[in-house]
Protein backbone atom coordinates (compact mmCIF):
# COMPACT_ATOMS: atom_id res chain seq x y z
CA UNK A 1 0.00 0.00 0.00
CA UNK A 2 1.12 3.50 -0.69
CA UNK A 3 1.61 5.12 2.74
CA UNK A 4 0.69 8.41 1.18
CA UNK A 5 -2.81 7.34 0.27
CA UNK A 6 -5.66 9.18 1.92
CA UNK A 7 -6.99 8.40 5.34
CA UNK A 8 -9.52 10.80 6.74
CA UNK A 9 -11.26 13.50 4.81
CA UNK A 10 -9.95 14.84 1.56
CA UNK A 11 -8.76 12.71 -1.31
CA UNK A 12 -5.07 12.19 -1.81
CA UNK A 13 -4.08 13.83 -5.04
CA UNK A 14 -0.92 11.74 -5.26
CA UNK A 15 -2.60 8.33 -5.09
CA UNK A 16 -2.45 6.79 -8.52
CA UNK A 17 -1.72 3.17 -7.72
CA UNK A 18 -5.27 2.03 -8.39
CA UNK A 19 -7.29 4.05 -10.81
CA UNK A 20 -11.02 3.87 -10.26
CA UNK A 21 -12.88 1.70 -12.68
CA UNK A 22 -15.73 4.17 -12.71
CA UNK A 23 -15.83 7.51 -14.48
CA UNK A 24 -17.97 10.55 -13.75
CA UNK A 25 -20.79 9.33 -15.95
CA UNK A 26 -20.92 5.81 -14.59
CA UNK A 27 -20.53 6.98 -11.01
CA UNK A 28 -23.33 9.51 -11.42
CA UNK A 29 -25.58 6.77 -12.75
CA UNK A 30 -24.47 4.38 -10.02
CA UNK A 31 -25.28 6.92 -7.30
CA UNK A 32 -28.64 7.70 -8.91
CA UNK A 33 -29.48 4.00 -8.77
CA UNK A 34 -28.84 4.10 -5.01
CA UNK A 35 -31.16 7.10 -4.68
CA UNK A 36 -28.62 9.94 -4.62
CA UNK A 37 -28.65 12.45 -7.46
CA UNK A 38 -25.45 14.44 -7.82
CA UNK A 39 -23.97 16.99 -10.16
CA UNK A 40 -20.91 16.23 -12.27
CA UNK A 41 -18.73 18.25 -9.88
CA UNK A 42 -19.95 16.20 -6.92
CA UNK A 43 -19.33 13.02 -8.86
CA UNK A 44 -15.78 14.17 -9.58
CA UNK A 45 -15.18 14.68 -5.85
CA UNK A 46 -16.55 11.22 -5.18
CA UNK A 47 -14.46 9.70 -7.93
CA UNK A 48 -11.22 11.03 -6.43
CA UNK A 49 -12.19 9.61 -3.06
CA UNK A 50 -13.25 6.32 -4.59
CA UNK A 51 -9.75 5.94 -6.01
CA UNK A 52 -8.32 6.27 -2.49
CA UNK A 53 -10.79 3.79 -1.03
CA UNK A 54 -10.09 1.32 -3.82
CA UNK A 55 -6.41 1.66 -3.00
CA UNK A 56 -7.20 0.73 0.60
CA UNK A 57 -9.43 -2.12 -0.51
CA UNK A 58 -6.59 -3.48 -2.64
CA UNK A 59 -4.33 -3.43 0.42
CA UNK A 60 -6.94 -5.36 2.36
CA UNK A 61 -7.36 -7.94 -0.38
CA UNK A 62 -3.65 -8.76 -0.13
CA UNK A 63 -4.31 -9.94 3.41
CA UNK A 64 -6.68 -12.83 2.94
CA UNK A 65 -8.55 -14.09 5.97
CA UNK A 66 -10.67 -17.20 5.76
CA UNK A 67 -14.11 -16.33 7.12
CA UNK A 68 -15.10 -19.98 7.55
CA UNK A 69 -12.72 -20.60 10.43
CA UNK A 70 -12.88 -17.51 12.60
CA UNK A 71 -11.05 -19.24 15.45
CA UNK A 72 -8.04 -19.95 13.29
CA UNK A 73 -7.95 -17.28 10.67
CA UNK A 74 -5.23 -17.88 8.15
CA UNK A 75 -2.55 -15.35 7.44
CA UNK A 76 -1.81 -15.56 3.75
CA UNK A 77 -0.28 -12.20 2.87
CA UNK B 1 -8.72 35.66 35.35
CA UNK B 2 -7.04 34.54 38.52
CA UNK B 3 -9.21 31.47 38.95
CA UNK B 4 -8.69 30.17 35.43
CA UNK B 5 -6.41 27.21 35.12
CA UNK B 6 -2.92 27.77 33.83
CA UNK B 7 -1.95 24.85 31.62
CA UNK B 8 1.78 25.55 31.68
CA UNK B 9 2.49 23.30 34.66
CA UNK B 10 1.48 19.71 34.03
CA UNK B 11 2.83 18.15 37.21
CA UNK B 12 0.07 19.80 39.19
CA UNK B 13 -3.50 18.66 39.70
CA UNK B 14 -5.48 21.68 38.53
CA UNK B 15 -8.85 19.96 38.73
CA UNK B 16 -8.39 18.77 42.31
CA UNK B 17 -7.16 22.20 43.35
CA UNK B 18 -10.16 23.96 41.84
CA UNK B 19 -12.65 21.46 43.29
CA UNK B 20 -11.03 21.69 46.73
CA UNK B 21 -11.37 25.46 46.76
CA UNK B 22 -15.03 25.28 45.75
CA UNK B 23 -15.81 22.58 48.31
CA UNK B 24 -14.21 24.53 51.12
CA UNK B 25 -16.01 27.73 50.11
CA UNK B 26 -12.83 29.47 48.96
CA UNK B 27 -14.26 30.39 45.57
CA UNK B 28 -17.86 30.24 44.37
CA UNK B 29 -18.62 28.10 41.35
CA UNK B 30 -20.57 31.02 39.89
CA UNK B 31 -17.34 33.02 39.74
CA UNK B 32 -15.54 30.24 37.88
CA UNK B 33 -18.37 29.95 35.36
CA UNK B 34 -18.62 33.69 34.83
CA UNK B 35 -14.88 34.09 34.31
CA UNK B 36 -14.60 31.21 31.88
CA UNK B 37 -17.60 32.21 29.77
CA UNK B 38 -16.70 35.91 29.79
CA UNK B 39 -13.23 35.12 28.56
CA UNK B 40 -14.46 32.69 25.90
CA UNK B 41 -16.90 35.33 24.67
CA UNK B 42 -14.22 37.98 24.63
CA UNK B 43 -11.77 36.03 22.49
CA UNK B 44 -14.37 34.38 20.24
CA UNK B 45 -14.78 30.89 18.80
CA UNK B 46 -11.60 30.81 16.73
CA UNK B 47 -9.41 31.34 19.79
CA UNK B 48 -11.54 29.79 22.52
CA UNK B 49 -12.61 26.67 20.64
CA UNK B 50 -16.18 27.13 21.88
CA UNK B 51 -18.96 27.46 19.32
CA UNK B 52 -21.83 27.56 21.83
CA UNK B 53 -21.70 28.96 25.36
CA UNK B 54 -24.34 27.77 27.82
CA UNK B 55 -24.34 30.63 30.32
CA UNK B 56 -27.87 30.19 31.65
CA UNK B 57 -27.54 26.46 32.15
CA UNK B 58 -24.05 26.71 33.66
CA UNK B 59 -24.99 29.50 36.06
CA UNK B 60 -28.00 27.53 37.31
CA UNK B 61 -25.75 24.58 37.92
CA UNK B 62 -23.12 26.73 39.62
CA UNK B 63 -25.69 28.33 41.90
CA UNK B 64 -26.89 24.88 42.93
CA UNK B 65 -23.34 23.83 43.76
CA UNK B 66 -22.68 26.98 45.75
CA UNK B 67 -25.91 26.33 47.60
CA UNK B 68 -24.79 22.82 48.48
CA UNK B 69 -21.49 24.13 49.82
CA UNK B 70 -23.26 26.75 51.95
CA UNK B 71 -25.55 24.03 53.31
CA UNK B 72 -22.54 21.95 54.32
CA UNK B 73 -23.01 19.31 51.62
CA UNK B 74 -20.36 17.94 49.29
CA UNK B 75 -21.04 18.66 45.59
CA UNK B 76 -18.57 15.98 44.52
CA UNK B 77 -14.96 15.50 43.43
CA UNK B 78 -15.32 17.84 40.46
CA UNK B 79 -17.16 20.56 42.38
CA UNK B 80 -17.36 23.70 40.28
CA UNK B 81 -14.86 22.51 37.66
CA UNK B 82 -15.92 23.89 34.29
CA UNK B 83 -15.59 21.84 31.11
CA UNK B 84 -16.62 21.74 27.48
CA UNK B 85 -17.69 19.04 25.06
CA UNK B 86 -17.19 18.50 21.36
CA UNK B 87 -20.31 19.17 19.29
CA UNK B 88 -21.24 15.50 18.99
CA UNK B 89 -22.46 15.22 22.60
CA UNK B 90 -26.17 15.67 23.23
CA UNK B 91 -26.85 18.64 25.48
CA UNK B 92 -30.43 18.83 26.71
CA UNK B 93 -32.36 21.52 24.82
CA UNK B 94 -29.62 22.07 22.23
CA UNK B 95 -29.11 20.80 18.69
CA UNK B 96 -26.29 18.30 18.33
CA UNK B 97 -24.73 19.72 15.19
CA UNK B 98 -21.71 17.49 14.76
CA UNK B 99 -20.21 20.56 13.12
CA UNK B 100 -22.44 20.07 10.08
CA UNK B 101 -24.83 22.32 8.24
CA UNK B 102 -26.89 19.20 7.52
CA UNK B 103 -27.88 18.99 11.20
CA UNK B 104 -28.89 22.60 11.77
CA UNK B 105 -32.57 21.57 11.70
CA UNK B 106 -32.11 18.41 13.77
CA UNK B 107 -34.38 17.97 16.82
CA UNK B 108 -33.28 19.44 20.13
CA UNK B 109 -31.67 16.85 22.37
CA UNK B 110 -34.06 15.67 25.06
CA UNK B 111 -31.36 14.78 27.55
CA UNK B 112 -27.63 15.09 28.15
CA UNK B 113 -25.19 12.51 26.86
CA UNK B 114 -24.22 9.89 29.44
CA UNK B 115 -20.70 11.29 29.77
CA UNK B 116 -22.04 14.74 30.64
CA UNK B 117 -24.40 13.27 33.22
CA UNK B 118 -21.57 11.37 34.90
CA UNK B 119 -19.37 14.47 35.09
CA UNK B 120 -22.11 16.78 36.34
CA UNK B 121 -23.15 14.20 38.91
CA UNK B 122 -19.60 14.58 40.22
CA UNK B 123 -20.00 18.37 40.46
CA UNK B 124 -18.52 19.52 37.15
CA UNK B 125 -20.22 22.27 35.14
CA UNK B 126 -20.66 22.17 31.37
CA UNK B 127 -20.12 25.64 29.90
CA UNK B 128 -20.37 25.00 26.17
CA UNK B 129 -19.89 22.96 23.04
CA UNK B 130 -16.72 23.03 20.98
CA UNK B 131 -15.68 23.28 17.35
CA UNK B 132 -14.83 20.33 15.17
CA UNK B 133 -14.40 19.31 11.54
CA UNK B 134 -17.70 18.55 9.88
CA UNK B 135 -18.97 15.21 11.27
CA UNK B 136 -15.50 14.59 12.63
CA UNK B 137 -14.14 14.03 9.15
CA UNK B 138 -10.74 15.72 9.03
CA UNK B 139 -7.67 16.48 11.10
CA UNK B 140 -7.62 20.28 10.91
CA UNK B 141 -10.81 21.81 12.42
CA UNK B 142 -11.38 24.00 9.40
CA UNK B 143 -15.14 24.22 9.13
CA UNK B 144 -16.91 26.41 6.57
CA UNK B 145 -19.97 26.84 8.82
CA UNK B 146 -18.49 27.05 12.32
CA UNK B 147 -15.12 28.50 11.39
CA UNK B 148 -11.47 27.58 11.64
CA UNK B 149 -9.94 27.12 15.08
CA UNK B 150 -6.54 28.75 15.53
CA UNK B 151 -3.57 27.08 17.15
CA UNK B 152 -2.88 28.92 20.44
CA UNK B 153 0.87 28.60 19.91
CA UNK B 154 0.75 30.23 16.47
CA UNK B 155 -2.49 31.63 15.12
CA UNK B 156 -1.34 31.07 11.54
CA UNK B 157 -1.40 27.31 12.07
CA UNK B 158 -4.17 24.75 12.41
CA UNK B 159 -5.14 23.41 15.81
CA UNK B 160 -5.53 19.89 14.47
CA UNK B 161 -8.75 17.96 14.46
CA UNK B 162 -11.30 16.74 14.26
CA UNK B 163 -11.94 17.88 17.86
CA UNK B 164 -9.70 20.95 17.65
CA UNK B 165 -11.99 23.21 19.68
CA UNK B 166 -11.82 20.83 22.63
CA UNK B 167 -8.02 20.87 22.68
CA UNK B 168 -7.74 24.62 22.20
CA UNK B 169 -10.11 25.34 25.10
CA UNK B 170 -7.77 23.36 27.36
CA UNK B 171 -4.57 24.80 25.89
CA UNK B 172 -5.89 28.34 26.40
CA UNK B 173 -6.73 27.57 30.03
CA UNK B 174 -10.44 28.27 29.63
CA UNK B 175 -11.29 24.86 31.03
CA UNK B 176 -9.04 22.31 32.74
CA UNK B 177 -10.56 19.52 30.66
CA UNK B 178 -12.79 18.78 27.69
CA UNK B 179 -14.40 15.60 26.54
CA UNK B 180 -14.34 14.70 22.89
CA UNK B 181 -14.41 11.74 20.53
CA UNK B 182 -11.75 9.74 18.79
CA UNK B 183 -12.45 7.23 16.03
CA UNK B 184 -9.30 7.86 14.04
CA UNK B 185 -7.14 10.26 16.01
CA UNK B 186 -9.73 13.01 16.42
CA UNK B 187 -8.62 14.11 19.88
CA UNK B 188 -5.04 12.81 19.80
CA UNK B 189 -4.01 14.96 16.83
CA UNK B 190 -5.21 18.30 18.27
CA UNK B 191 -3.73 17.34 21.64
CA UNK B 192 -0.36 16.86 19.94
CA UNK B 193 -0.51 20.05 17.90
CA UNK B 194 -1.65 22.30 20.75
CA UNK B 195 0.52 20.83 23.52
CA UNK B 196 -2.07 19.28 25.84
CA UNK B 197 -2.77 15.72 26.99
CA UNK B 198 -5.31 13.49 25.27
CA UNK B 199 -6.55 10.04 26.29
CA UNK B 200 -8.32 7.72 23.86
CA UNK B 201 -9.46 4.74 25.92
CA UNK B 202 -10.01 1.21 24.71
CA UNK B 203 -12.93 0.86 22.32
CA UNK B 204 -16.07 0.32 24.38
CA UNK B 205 -14.55 1.52 27.66
CA UNK B 206 -16.49 4.78 28.10
CA UNK B 207 -20.19 5.38 27.42
CA UNK B 208 -21.12 6.73 24.00
CA UNK B 209 -24.84 7.02 24.82
CA UNK B 210 -26.10 10.37 23.63
CA UNK B 211 -23.23 10.94 21.20
CA UNK B 212 -23.82 11.53 17.51
CA UNK B 213 -22.33 8.43 15.88
CA UNK B 214 -19.50 9.01 13.46
CA UNK B 215 -18.14 5.55 12.69
CA UNK B 216 -19.93 3.13 14.95
CA UNK B 217 -17.28 0.42 14.85
CA UNK B 218 -14.60 2.84 16.03
CA UNK B 219 -16.28 5.61 18.04
CA UNK B 220 -14.69 6.24 21.43
CA UNK B 221 -15.23 8.98 24.01
CA UNK B 222 -12.01 10.45 25.39
CA UNK B 223 -10.58 13.24 27.52
CA UNK B 224 -8.30 16.23 26.93
CA UNK B 225 -6.70 17.83 29.98
CA UNK B 226 -3.87 20.04 31.09
CA UNK B 227 -2.24 17.55 33.48
CA UNK B 228 -2.02 13.81 34.07
CA UNK B 229 -3.80 13.84 37.42
CA UNK B 230 -6.77 15.68 35.92
CA UNK B 231 -6.93 13.34 32.98
CA UNK B 232 -6.97 10.37 35.32
CA UNK B 233 -9.56 11.91 37.61
CA UNK B 234 -11.99 12.61 34.77
CA UNK B 235 -11.37 9.24 33.15
CA UNK B 236 -12.28 7.36 36.32
CA UNK B 237 -15.46 9.37 36.77
CA UNK B 238 -16.45 8.65 33.17
CA UNK B 239 -16.06 4.96 33.89
CA UNK B 240 -18.92 5.32 36.35
CA UNK B 241 -17.17 3.66 39.24
CA UNK B 242 -16.06 0.58 37.30
CA UNK B 243 -13.14 -1.18 38.93
CA UNK B 244 -9.53 -0.74 37.84
CA UNK B 245 -6.74 -3.31 37.95
CA UNK B 246 -4.59 -3.33 41.07
CA UNK B 247 -1.53 -1.09 40.69
CA UNK B 248 1.75 -2.80 39.82
CA UNK B 249 5.10 -1.45 40.96
CA UNK B 250 7.24 -3.11 38.32
CA UNK B 251 9.16 -0.78 36.01
CA UNK B 252 7.40 0.04 32.77
CA UNK B 253 9.11 -1.34 29.67
CA UNK B 254 8.90 1.15 26.81
CA UNK B 255 9.34 0.29 23.14
CA UNK B 256 9.37 2.44 20.05
CA UNK B 257 7.34 1.25 17.08
CA UNK B 258 9.23 1.13 13.79
CA UNK B 259 8.34 0.70 10.10
CA UNK B 260 5.01 2.43 9.48
CA UNK B 261 5.57 4.67 12.48
CA UNK B 262 9.06 5.64 11.37
CA UNK B 263 8.11 7.00 7.96
CA UNK B 264 7.01 10.46 6.87
CA UNK B 265 8.24 12.13 10.05
CA UNK B 266 9.51 15.68 9.77
CA UNK B 267 13.06 16.44 10.91
CA UNK B 268 11.90 18.25 14.04
CA UNK B 269 9.76 15.31 15.11
CA UNK B 270 12.47 12.75 14.41
CA UNK B 271 15.06 14.67 16.41
CA UNK B 272 12.75 15.05 19.40
CA UNK B 273 11.58 11.43 19.28
CA UNK B 274 15.13 10.10 18.93
CA UNK B 275 16.12 12.01 22.07
CA UNK B 276 13.07 10.69 23.91
CA UNK B 277 13.83 7.13 22.77
CA UNK B 278 17.45 7.47 23.83
CA UNK B 279 16.39 8.09 27.39
CA UNK B 280 14.05 5.08 27.48
CA UNK B 281 16.45 2.29 26.57
CA UNK B 282 16.35 2.40 22.76
CA UNK B 283 14.12 -0.66 22.39
CA UNK B 284 12.42 -0.86 19.03
CA UNK B 285 9.55 -3.10 17.96
CA UNK B 286 7.56 -3.88 14.89
CA UNK B 287 3.76 -3.66 14.96
CA UNK B 288 3.09 -5.38 11.70
CA UNK B 289 -0.18 -4.95 9.82
CA UNK B 290 -0.35 -1.27 10.76
CA UNK B 291 -0.76 -0.12 7.19
CA UNK B 292 -3.47 -2.72 6.64
CA UNK B 293 -5.14 -1.47 9.81
CA UNK B 294 -5.12 2.05 8.43
CA UNK B 295 -6.61 0.82 5.16
CA UNK B 296 -9.31 -1.11 7.00
CA UNK B 297 -10.13 1.90 9.15
CA UNK B 298 -10.57 4.10 6.08
CA UNK B 299 -12.92 1.63 4.40
CA UNK B 300 -14.98 1.12 7.56
CA UNK B 301 -15.25 4.84 8.28
CA UNK B 302 -16.28 5.72 4.74
CA UNK B 303 -18.91 2.99 4.60
CA UNK B 304 -20.37 3.62 8.05
CA UNK B 305 -20.46 7.38 7.65
CA UNK B 306 -22.11 7.10 4.26
CA UNK B 307 -24.72 4.83 5.76
CA UNK B 308 -25.37 7.16 8.70
CA UNK B 309 -25.77 10.22 6.47
CA UNK B 310 -27.49 8.59 3.55
CA UNK B 311 -30.74 10.48 4.11
CA UNK B 312 -28.95 13.84 4.00
CA UNK B 313 -27.07 12.77 0.89
CA UNK B 314 -30.35 11.85 -0.80
CA UNK B 315 -31.98 15.11 0.28
CA UNK B 316 -29.22 17.55 -0.59
CA UNK B 317 -25.64 16.44 -1.19
CA UNK B 318 -24.71 20.09 -1.68
CA UNK B 319 -25.22 20.78 2.02
CA UNK B 320 -22.01 18.95 2.95
CA UNK B 321 -18.54 20.42 2.70
CA UNK B 322 -16.83 19.24 -0.49
CA UNK B 323 -14.18 17.16 1.30
CA UNK B 324 -16.78 15.36 3.37
CA UNK B 325 -19.27 14.96 0.55
CA UNK B 326 -16.73 13.33 -1.73
CA UNK B 327 -15.80 10.73 0.85
CA UNK B 328 -19.40 10.02 1.83
CA UNK B 329 -20.48 9.52 -1.78
CA UNK B 330 -17.52 7.23 -2.36
CA UNK B 331 -18.40 5.31 0.80
CA UNK B 332 -21.92 4.86 -0.49
CA UNK B 333 -20.76 2.90 -3.52
CA UNK B 334 -18.03 0.83 -1.85
CA UNK B 335 -18.87 -2.87 -2.22
CA UNK B 336 -20.13 -4.63 0.88
CA UNK B 337 -17.40 -7.16 0.14
CA UNK B 338 -14.70 -4.59 0.97
CA UNK B 339 -16.45 -3.43 4.12
CA UNK B 340 -16.79 -6.99 5.37
CA UNK B 341 -13.16 -7.71 4.53
CA UNK B 342 -12.18 -4.68 6.64
CA UNK B 343 -14.37 -5.80 9.53
CA UNK B 344 -12.95 -9.31 9.32
CA UNK B 345 -9.43 -7.91 9.53
CA UNK B 346 -10.45 -5.75 12.48
CA UNK B 347 -11.67 -8.80 14.39
CA UNK B 348 -8.55 -10.74 13.49
CA UNK B 349 -6.05 -8.07 14.42
CA UNK B 350 -7.66 -7.45 17.81
CA UNK B 351 -7.27 -11.11 18.70
CA UNK B 352 -3.73 -11.18 17.31
CA UNK B 353 -2.74 -8.19 19.43
CA UNK B 354 -3.25 -10.03 22.69
CA UNK B 355 0.26 -11.43 22.37
CA UNK B 356 2.01 -8.27 21.28
CA UNK B 357 2.68 -6.74 24.67
CA UNK B 358 4.92 -9.48 26.04
CA UNK B 359 8.22 -7.66 25.41
CA UNK B 360 7.08 -4.13 26.16
CA UNK B 361 4.29 -2.72 28.29
CA UNK B 362 3.96 0.63 26.57
CA UNK B 363 4.69 1.27 22.91
CA UNK B 364 5.27 4.74 21.57
CA UNK B 365 5.11 6.55 18.23
CA UNK B 366 5.00 10.12 17.04
CA UNK B 367 1.48 11.44 17.47
CA UNK B 368 1.69 13.48 14.28
CA UNK B 369 4.40 13.88 11.64
CA UNK B 370 5.61 17.27 12.92
CA UNK B 371 4.52 20.80 13.75
CA UNK B 372 0.99 21.98 13.02
CA UNK B 373 0.63 22.88 9.32
CA UNK B 374 -0.28 26.41 8.33
CA UNK B 375 -3.89 27.41 7.76
CA UNK B 376 -3.21 29.06 4.42
CA UNK B 377 -1.47 25.98 3.04
CA UNK B 378 -2.48 22.96 5.17
CA UNK B 379 -0.26 20.36 3.58
CA UNK B 380 2.61 18.16 4.72
CA UNK B 381 5.69 16.83 3.02
CA UNK B 382 5.83 13.04 2.67
CA UNK B 383 8.92 11.84 0.82
CA UNK B 384 9.11 15.06 -1.15
CA UNK B 385 5.43 15.03 -2.04
CA UNK B 386 2.86 17.38 -0.60
CA UNK B 387 -0.20 15.70 0.90
CA UNK B 388 -3.28 17.30 2.49
CA UNK B 389 -3.05 17.67 6.27
CA UNK B 390 -6.82 17.23 6.51
CA UNK B 391 -6.49 13.58 5.54
CA UNK B 392 -2.93 12.69 6.54
CA UNK B 393 -2.17 14.15 9.98
CA UNK B 394 -3.49 10.97 11.57
CA UNK B 395 -1.26 8.41 9.86
CA UNK B 396 0.10 7.22 13.23
CA UNK B 397 -3.20 7.32 15.13
CA UNK B 398 -5.47 5.63 12.59
CA UNK B 399 -4.06 2.07 12.89
CA UNK B 400 -4.32 2.21 16.68
CA UNK B 401 -8.02 3.07 16.46
CA UNK B 402 -8.70 0.10 14.21
CA UNK B 403 -6.85 -2.11 16.66
CA UNK B 404 -9.05 -0.80 19.46
CA UNK B 405 -6.07 -0.09 21.73
CA UNK B 406 -5.95 2.66 24.36
CA UNK B 407 -3.55 5.51 23.62
CA UNK B 408 -2.49 8.71 25.27
CA UNK B 409 -0.81 11.69 23.65
CA UNK B 410 1.64 13.78 25.67
CA UNK B 411 3.65 16.89 24.75
CA UNK B 412 7.37 16.22 24.35
CA UNK B 413 9.59 18.38 26.55
CA UNK B 414 12.07 20.70 24.87
CA UNK B 415 12.42 24.10 23.37
CA UNK B 416 10.49 23.38 20.18
CA UNK B 417 9.13 26.06 17.88
CA UNK B 418 5.69 24.42 18.16
CA UNK B 419 4.29 21.57 20.29
CA UNK B 420 5.27 18.02 19.37
CA UNK B 421 3.33 15.05 20.71
CA UNK B 422 4.25 11.46 21.50
CA UNK B 423 1.60 8.72 21.40
CA UNK B 424 1.80 5.97 24.05
CA UNK B 425 -0.09 2.74 23.41
CA UNK B 426 -0.94 -0.13 25.75
CA UNK B 427 -2.82 -3.40 25.58
CA UNK B 428 -6.60 -3.22 25.60
CA UNK B 429 -7.95 -2.32 29.03
CA UNK B 430 -4.58 -1.07 30.33
CA UNK B 431 -5.41 2.63 30.66
CA UNK B 432 -4.05 2.68 34.19
CA UNK B 433 -0.68 1.63 32.80
CA UNK B 434 -0.75 4.44 30.25
CA UNK B 435 -1.54 6.96 32.97
CA UNK B 436 1.27 5.63 35.15
CA UNK B 437 3.63 5.86 32.18
CA UNK B 438 2.50 9.44 31.58
CA UNK B 439 3.22 10.39 35.20
CA UNK B 440 6.65 8.80 34.95
CA UNK B 441 7.52 10.67 31.77
CA UNK B 442 6.48 14.01 33.27
CA UNK B 443 8.42 13.24 36.45
CA UNK B 444 11.53 12.43 34.39
CA UNK B 445 11.18 15.69 32.51
CA UNK B 446 10.72 13.94 29.16
CA UNK B 447 7.25 15.39 28.73
CA UNK B 448 6.07 18.89 29.63
CA UNK B 449 3.21 21.14 28.66
CA UNK B 450 4.68 23.95 26.54
CA UNK B 451 3.96 27.51 27.70
CA UNK B 452 1.77 29.66 25.52
CA UNK B 453 3.45 32.60 23.81
CA UNK B 454 3.28 35.79 25.83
Amino acid sequence: MNPNSGGQGAPDETSTAHKPRADVKSLTRWLAETGVNVSDSHAEEALANLAVLQDHAATLREFALDPRTPGALRFVA
Amino acid sequence: MSELVTPQVASTDAIAAIAARVREGGVPATKLVTEAIDRAEAIGPAESGFVTLLRRRAMARAEAIDGMVKAGNDPGPLAGVVFGVASIFDVSGEITTGGSRTRMQAPFASRDAAAIRLLEDAGAILIGTQAMDELGYGFVTMNSVFGTVLNPHDATRVAGGAAGGSAVAVAKGLVPFSIAFDFNGSLRIPAALTGVLGLKPTYGDLPVDGCLPIAESLDVVGVLASDVAGLERVYHILRGGAGVPAPVDEPIRFGRLSSWFDTNMNAEMREALDAFWGKLGRVSLELSHSEIARAAASVIIAAEMANLHRASLERDPGSFEPEVRGRLLAGLVMPADDYLRAQRFRAWVRAWLRHKFEMCDVLFTPAAPGFAPTITNPVMDFDGRQVPARSHLGIYTQPISLMGLPAIVLPLAGDHKMPLGVQLIAAAGREELLLRAARELFDKGLCAVPPLPA
